[in-house]
């Protein structure tokens, strides 16, 4: 048990920071926190142990639990969870406690309640604008939560708390696009509807909007950071798409479900398509970045689609219902089919970039056939399914008449490659074409992908009773 | 119930096993297990208090497939259970932890492992109706998704944990099913998997909670069974591991919520076994006990629990059969009247 002050105790001076060491007393001994009386953890067994082992881990969270008894809002209750945040960064309780501090200090809520806190916050968005002090603290605390973000890339609690953070700027009146009231498109919360009020809210003035611009920038240079160091962190991503769907005229290239002109032209210098672009580059492997890819340019139409008619996702995806509406940005769609197809032949083997020429096709509608003769530069010569990668090629060298042999990759590159053809040929429908088709499936369960034999097998057998059905 | 590192190391003491001599080192793992809890003087066991629950929890399911149930003393377990009992009706992590969802399930998953749910009752914040009651107001009547707590934000995690307790507890009728399910269906992408969110990317955790909640609520006729069965598929790199996403490294941990997708829908045979479950058995250390995400790095609970519950899955003699909806013995989720209709 920490010891309470006596007047014997010779307690720090006023400015004394929360030491490194394990071992030394720092609450129980410092002037601001005389007043407190700390409470202890409830296994007493427990207790004994954990302060043997780390006295200033259990002291600050003792006096944690005191603070949080009486819901503390204060500077002192601040620094005393950036103390245990900086010592057990996982520790989820302090990240919500520190939010219910920040919040009620910043709004003078005095009870620290989430719900008062938001009353007042929405006077401010009503007025379409951002209260200069809010804006100040979010900075400095951003500031802060940068610092611990490095320290801590496989933290979850940080990019909630980043959310929450971000979460307290006014709605822009597009965000109800994304966050509006309907059952399929619910996703964040925070604890109060301010966005589902964000369309009576008032436009933004000139001033809220250069802020906007300027968090918004400085929010992609901090994920390009964050991102270089741990580049397929969900919740870093997840983060990232909330940010899009929060501020869609800043992040996405073209944000409403209408497509009055395409977006091919200038797309590739958006900054959130460049970011994009660079993080591919970087690794054409990061599926991450490939599916955010689909989101800022095709997904969140679908996504706004599905809120505004009341459709779910898949089936707007499924019955292909941009297209019959005329809203899909076609040359939008060329462009990236052929910046794909550059990337895949790169990699003939990753997953991702063929996963996302799928999404293309199946967002436009545009029959997989259309790839045949891509999809067909991946197999050997004359189009051979069987041939091996490499091949050993030999030849007389001219002048000495030695042998020689050199490797060559001619055979097949892709097993993706042969998994699309045997579609592609089957679709053809000629006898010719389902023999093909076939021959792919034999290619993949013998030779190119034999741990996935039992998907193959199921894939000719289907084929094989569509056939049936359709000659009958 | 210690969430430490280590000391083991996945791959460790059979690296030079053959493929066909690699065997589940089922004492080690369960001693291991068992001294998990007397390592309260490392700093780690008191940093992973706000995960002490869900430890009790993979450490029990591990030790119960593995056929020793009496490995953790069972009343010092329900004891533990119930000290963290709140008065809101839910459980926290340890005890004076605030309640959470995360932890909720897994209390109730433990008590109906040890046959002890009538234990509840006698709890002094309420019985099962008052845990009910906790999980029920989680829920987003508008978006019918669930939140962890009064304060986080949601997730089809806590969507799944909701029906999985609450199953258990046979008080579906507590909240509205329809719309939870709704939002599940929600959440599937064009290729077939299910993202946290919709227009999230496909992750095999999400197939997981969310085939798992469509499975609990028999409503598995919304699932793209083929499709979602091809993307799964692909998870099996050529070590014969499973990864959570494309191009991503295998885990051992993703043998489970892969395997439960395939399982469920009836493609188990998509994938090569022998080689999954060769793959597990190189992640144990078999002097130590546990087992590693992979070979070559530390042992810990979790990954030990979800590596046997792998291999429960995919037949492994001497393993009880495990549950792919729930992760708990499957005998004790057959007789839950929920599902003994």
């Amino acid at each position: 048990m920490p010891p309470t002050s006596t007047s014997t105790t010779t307690l720090l001076p006023p400015e004394a920071k929360p030491p490194k060491s394990k071992s030394q007393p720092y609450y129980s001994v410092h002037p601001s926190w005389q007043d407190v009386v700390p409470i202890a953890q409830v296994d007493q067994a427990g207790a004994l142990a954990a302060i043997a082992y780390s006295p200033r881990y259990s002291e600050a969270m003792s006096y944690l639990r005191s603070v949080m008894a009486d819901t503390e809002v204060s500077e002192r209750a601040l620094a005393l969870t950036e103390d245990l945040i900086s010592m057990n960064p996982a520790h989820y309780t302090v990240w919500i406690y520190r939010m219910r501090v920040l919040r009620g200090m910043w709004t003078g809520a005095k009870a620290a309640k989430v719900d008062e806190a938001d009353e007042k916050q929405e006077a401010g968005d009503e007025a379409g604008e951002i209260d200069e002090a809010l804006w100040q603290n979010i900075q400095r605390e951003l500031k802060w939560l940068d610092e611990v973000s490095f320290r801590n890339l496989k933290n979850y609690q940080i990019w909630h708390h980043r959310h929450a953070l971000v979460d307290l700027l006014p709605s822009t009146p597009d965000t109800t696009a994304f966050t509006a009231s309907t059952p399929s498109q619910s996703t964040e919360t925070t604890t109060s509807d301010r966005h589902k009020k964000a369309s009576t809210a008032a436009p933004l003035t000139e001033a809220t909007k250069t802020r906007l611009l300027k968090l918004v920038a400085s929010e992609q240079t901090f994920l390009a950071q964050i991102l270089s160091l741990d580049t397929k962190n969900y919740h870093v991503w997840s983060y990232r798409q909330w940010l899009c769907m929060r501020f869609p005229s800043f992040l996405l290239p073209s944000y409403t479900s209408e497509t009055p002109s395409s977006v091919a032209g200038t797309y590739r210098s958006h900054p959130e398509v460049a970011a994009i672009d660079a993080m591919i580059l970087d690794d054409l492997r990061n599926n991450s970045a490939w599916s955010h890819r689909y989101f800022i340019l095709f997904g969140h139409h679908e996504l706004t689609y599905s809120n505004i008619h009341g459709v779910i996702l898949k089936n707007v995806n499924e019955e292909r219902l941009l297209h019959k509406a005329g809203l899909v940005d076609m040359p939008l769609i060329e462009a990236e089919i052929e910046y794909t197809k550059q990337e895949i032949r790169k990699a003939p083997m990753n997953g991702s970039s063929w996963n996302y020429l799928r999404g293309l096709l199946s967002h436009s509608a545009l029959d997989i056939s259309t790839t045949r003769d891509f999809c067909e530069e991946f197999l050997g010569p004359e189009k051979d399914l069987w041939m091996d990668q490499y091949v050993d090629v030999e030849s007389e060298d001219s002048e000495t008449g030695e042998k020689q042999t050199e490797r060559q990759q001619i055979g097949v590159r892709s097993s993706h490659a042969v998994e699309w053809l045997s579609e592609i040929y089957a679709a053809e429908g000629t006898e010719e074409g389902r023999r093909r088709a076939k021959e792919c499936l034999r290619s993949l369960g013998e030779k190119w992908d034999i741990i996935r034999m039992g998907y193959w097998d199921f894939l000719g057998e289907k084929m094989e009773e569509e056939w049936k059905q359709k000659d009958a | 119930m210690s969430l430490v590192s280590g000391p083991g190391r996945g791959g460790t003491h059979n690296q030079d096993a053959l493929p066909d001599q690699l065997k589940l080192a089922v004492d080690q793992h369960v001693r291991y297990i068992r001294n998990l809890d007397t390592r309260k003087d490392e700093l780690q066991y008191w940093l992973t208090e706000h995960l002490r629950l869900n430890g009790v929890y993979w450490g029990l399911t591990a030790l119960h497939l593995l056929g020793h149930p009496e490995g953790l003393p069972r009343d010092a377990t329900i004891k533990f259970v119930l000290d963290c009992h709140n008065i809101d009706g839910g459980f926290g992590a340890a005890p004076g932890h605030d309640s959470h969802m995360l932890y909720t399930v897994s209390a109730v998953q433990i008590l109906a492992t040890v046959d002890a749910l009538p234990e509840l009752e006698s709890s002094k914040y309420g019985g099962k109706a008052k845990v009910a009651d906790f999980i029920a107001n989680l829920q987003d009547r508008e978006s019918g998704t669930f939140a962890g707590d009064e304060w986080g934000e949601q997730d089809t995690r806590f969507l799944y944990c909701a029906f999985n307790a609450l199953s258990i507890l046979n008080m579906m009728d507590r909240i509205d099913v329809d719309k939870a399910v709704a939002y599940v269906k929600a959440c599937e992408n064009f290729d077939g998997s299910y993202g946290r969110i919709p227009g999230a990317e496909s992750h095999s955790g999400q197939v997981f909670t969310c085939v798992g909640a469509l499975a609990i609520a028999r409503r598995l006729d919304l699932v793209s069974q083929d499709r979602l069965a091809a993307w799964l598929s692909e998870r099996q790199l050529p070590n014969g591991g499973l990864n959570g996403r494309p191009e991503k490294l295998e885990d051992v941990c993703y043998s489970w919520w892969v395997l439960t997708g395939l399982s469920i829908i009836g493609k188990l045979h998509w994938i090569d076994k022998s080689k999954l479950s060769n793959f597990i058995l190189r992640c144990q250390d078999t002097e130590h006990g546990g087992m590693s995400d992979r070979p070559g790095n530390m042992v810990d609970v979790f990954h030990t629990c979800f590596g046997v519950a792998g291999l429960s899955l995919l037949g492994y003699p001497g393993l009880r059969k495990v549950n792919p909806m729930y992760c708990m013995p499957d005998d004790v989720v057959q007789k839950l009247p929920y599902w003994h209709k």
